[in-house]
């Protein structure tokens, strides 16, 4: 019987109230009142992104290549702008008690060094693996990219993250502290995307921006809950930065601080017609950040050229264990 | 190092650089490029938008622009994201003074300034130089004088192609008055407009090298009279039309009467029972026409062939006014000249001076239709007797290809037609294919010379002939003055 796609159209559902299935996160119920408007205005932003390639992958060997990014806009003038890239490479190493640790040390390329330390985590540690399975060594790419976009973040006036200001990753925490600490003005984040829903099932995001019916933007909405979870220092909004801009995004800034001291710097910037509603330096930082795969193919090719023949074939058999999948999508 | 661009992709011939915010390049501009090993001179050959957003993205911001909804919006860092790329071809690479073929690409990501004098040191001036222009790098000039070798250039043809009002009569002008106090040439000039002498007779000198012939002669001119005698059948190749029959008559006639031959011809006079009467008829109508007794007479002028052919290779520059005479007129009277020029070459045992010949709506009788003539004949053997052409057209297409290959310097000015440019970029001398839009796009005055004799397809700026010969005028010596 053939599928009803009609199906999938919306309902005419009820916004419900925010939802958030840990505890420690109180929902506050929806109130128009908590919408407030303001104006764009030109001010002090630092931007942060990060972005992180496979350059080698096996199942006890990762080489993963890092590029971590800030820019600092004055209204629409670019003051600074910094990229630090390196090389993490992961090892499985086998530790006391029969344990595996992923080890992984990092190599500077350009820019200043932003992790001074090795890093080293259990492989069953439950922040890194996925669905109950140990870690894979090039997991630790990803942490290495978010330790570092904390540290970019040190010293900054005003930084902003793409993402959350939610740590995921033992020892993260460790991290944005000492980001919080030692950046100046106020720390906040902006989300591309959401996965906050109401509890009628509504994306979250969505069922502010359908409360804000044609309200002008920009606007802010918030806070959605009481937070307390304390690896999750932020206060919690959807914010639109532009009248014509089509999203609204989830944005968190540092627990206790004004969300407005930011947000007219922020909205000042989503005038660009690139992506208007979503600010130039978030447009700016993803795209330094960013590492594209023939990137890391260059990469690739420069290491092999370094270890030589012989042992690349090696590593190419070794990686034949888990590389089934990219050559099934090239045939 | 003020750069103006610099080099981001592309490949050989076909390199892509990004102009630098606030510069502006300009198609056929040319640019220099520092490289460990010389420098590489570069041509800018097309421009195009390059942006760092998508296009539909683009579309979408312009949408909004337009449908008034783009208020409170702008571009950040709009210098950054959007830009012009310029497409470049290598030229030359300066070593040393020396211009060598470039046969490498320029170092990936390198700068690229605009050009300077020291880069262009190897132009130096031939020992017999033929000046064309300065140099000009898009549409700015450049205080260089662009010079080849004239002897060469000149013996191995010349065409100058444009549509109307592109300035090749300026540009012949320019270069027969440059030419006119050279002993290394004679030039025929058949000039149907009757302003050749009129720009030439400015020359300081020209009392000493310039020869005018004129049906009406005025000041300083000669009386342009051409004896029956000194026509030859063959003189009509490419000029008119004739049967086969017809031409076998004139050959006959020609024959049979010798130096009489056209007075016989004229007076209807028989040929026997070998030539049928409507024949003759045809002939002596046709005749008739070209022969309308304005230049060509029975009578006098024995010697203007001899005196003409004479002066050019005493290296005088010789005027024709044909502007009273019909085109085979023209054509009839240029080939009587050329063809005693040309013979007398090839009966002398030098090349030496080079005669050039200048022919306005040259595809008259280089075109496929116009068969074997003189003029043809010059296009394809004449450098080896030192007799060259300067064929000027506005549709070299017309003219063979065989015949346009050897016509080894292209002055080529603005032309907007297609198949015309597609002509001369297949038969240049050095790659055009990539100058299309620099041909349509030349101004008047603009011109690019592609030679034999030049390392490049060199892109020169023709000055305005009442400029140029006021200021070699004021440059020249004070002529003495006798009391």
């Amino acid at each position: 019987m053939a599928f009803d796609f009609a199906k999938l159209s919306p309902k005419k559902t009820a916004l419900g109230a925010p939802h958030f299935s840990d505890p420690r996160y109180s929902p506050l119920a929806f109130d128009e009142a908590r919408f407030q408007s303001f104006e764009a205005e030109a001010g002090r932003l630092t931007c942060v992104d990060g972005g992180n390639a496979s350059v080698i992958n096996t199942p006890n060997l990762s080489v993963q290549l890092v590029r971590v990014y800030r820019n600092e806009f004055d209204g629409g003038e670019r003051k600074t702008s910094e990229e630090s890239e390196f090389l993490v490479i992961t090892r499985v190493e086998p530790a006391s008690g029969g344990q595996m640790l992923l080890k992984a040390e990092t190599m500077p390329l350009n820019g200043p060094k932003l992790l001074q330390e090795d890093l080293a985590f259990d492989w069953a540690d439950a922040t890194l693996a996925q669905g109950g399975f140990k870690a894979s060594p090039s997991a630790l790419g990803a942490v290495a990219r978010r330790f570092a976009e904390w540290k970019m973040a040190c010293r900054c006036f005003n930084p902003v993250r793409d993402g959350t200001l939610q740590t995921s990753v033992t020892n993260e925490s460790i991290f944005s502290r000492k980001a919080y600490a030692e950046s100046k003005g106020v720390f906040s984040a902006l989300a591309k995307t959401s996965s906050l829903y109401t509890t009628t099932g509504l994306p979250l995001v969505s069922a502010v921006a359908r409360l804000a019916g044609k309200r002008a933007a920009p606007w802010v909405y918030g806070p959605l809950c009481v937070n307390s979870q304390p690896d999750h220092e932020a206060d919690l909004f959807v914010a639109k930065l532009h009248e014509n801009a089509t999203h609204c995004f989830r944005f968190e800034v540092k627990r206790g601080c004004d969300a407005l001291s930011v947000l007219p710097a922020l909205a000042f910037q989503a005038s660009d017609l690139a992506f208007l509603g979503y600010p130039y330096g978030l447009v700016d930082a993803d795209k330094r950040a960013r590492v594209p795969f023939e990137e890391a193919r260059q990469m690739q090719g420069v290491m092999r050229q370094e270890i030589g023949e012989g042992a690349w074939r090696e590593i190419e058999l070794d990686s034949c264990a888990v590389d089934a999948h990219d050559f099934l999508d090239r045939v | 190092m003020e750069f103006v661009g610099q080099i981001v992709s592309g490949a050989f011939g076909e390199i892509l650089a990004r102009q630098k915010s606030g510069e502006e390049l300009e198609i056929g501009e040319l640019l220099a490029c520092d490289e460990p090993n010389g420098i590489q001179l570069l041509q800018v050959y097309d421009l195009e938008y390059g942006s760092q957003i998508q296009p539909e993205t683009i579309e979408l911001m312009s949408g909004l622009r337009l449908e008034g909804k783009g208020e409170k919006t702008s571009f950040f860092e709009e210098e950054l994201r959007h830009y012009v790329l310029a497409k470049v071809k290598g030229l030359v690479t300066v070593r040393g003074g020396k211009a060598v073929s470039t046969k490498t690409l320029p170092k990936f990501f390198n700068g690229l300034r605009r050009i300077r004098d020291a880069d262009l040191s190897f132009l130096d001036k031939p020992e017999k130089p033929l000046f064309l222009g300065r140099l000009r790098s898009g549409s700015k000039a450049i205080d260089k004088r662009i010079e080849l070798d004239g002897e060469k250039v000149l013996s191995h043809h010349v065409l100058v192609p444009a549509t109307t009002g592109r300035g090749k009569s300026n540009l012949v002008k320019v270069m027969l008055y440059e030419l006119l106090d050279k002993d290394y040439c004679g030039v025929l000039v058949m000039d149907p407009h009757n302003e050749y002498h009129k720009s030439l007779k400015k020359h300081a000198k020209a009392g000493e090298w310039l020869k005018s012939y004129s049906p009406n002669p005025e000041g300083g001119q000669v009386s342009l009279r051409v004896n029956y005698a000194a026509l030859k059948p063959w003189h009509f190749n490419g000029v008119m039309p004739f049967s086969e029959a017809q031409q076998q008559t004139l050959h006959l006639a020609y024959k049979t009467w010798e130096k009489d031959w056209i007075t016989r011809l004229l007076a209807g006079d028989s040929l026997g029972d070998k030539v049928q009467d409507v024949t003759l008829n045809v002939l002596q109508r046709k005749l008739g026409l070209i022969l309308d007794g304005r230049v060509f007479v029975k009578n006098g002028s024995e010697t203007i062939v001899d005196d003409v052919t004479g002066h050019l290779l005493d290296s005088k520059k010789v005027v024709i006014d044909t502007s009273r005479l019909g085109s085979e007129a023209e054509l009839l009277v240029a080939s009587v000249f050329t063809n005693a020029l040309f013979n007398r070459r090839k009966a002398a045992q030098t090349d030496k001076p080079v005669v050039s010949i200048v022919l306005e709506e040259a595809p008259r009788v280089l075109s496929e239709a116009a068969g074997a003539n003189v003029f043809s004949s010059i296009a394809r053997e004449g450098r080896k007797f030192g007799v060259g052409l300067i064929a000027i057209t506005q549709l070299a297409s017309l003219i063979p290809r065989e015949v346009l290959a050897n016509l080894n310097t292209k002055i080529i000015l603005g032309n907007e037609m297609k198949q015309e440019r597609e002509a001369l970029i297949a038969s240049a001398s050095q790659d055009l294919s990539t100058d299309d839009k620099a041909i349509a796009a030349l101004d008047k005055g603009e011109a690019i010379v592609s030679s034999v004799f030049s390392r490049f397809a060199v892109p020169i700026s023709i000055p305005l002939f009442e400029e140029h010969a006021s200021a070699a005028a004021a440059s020249a010596p004070a002529r003495k003055a006798f009391v």
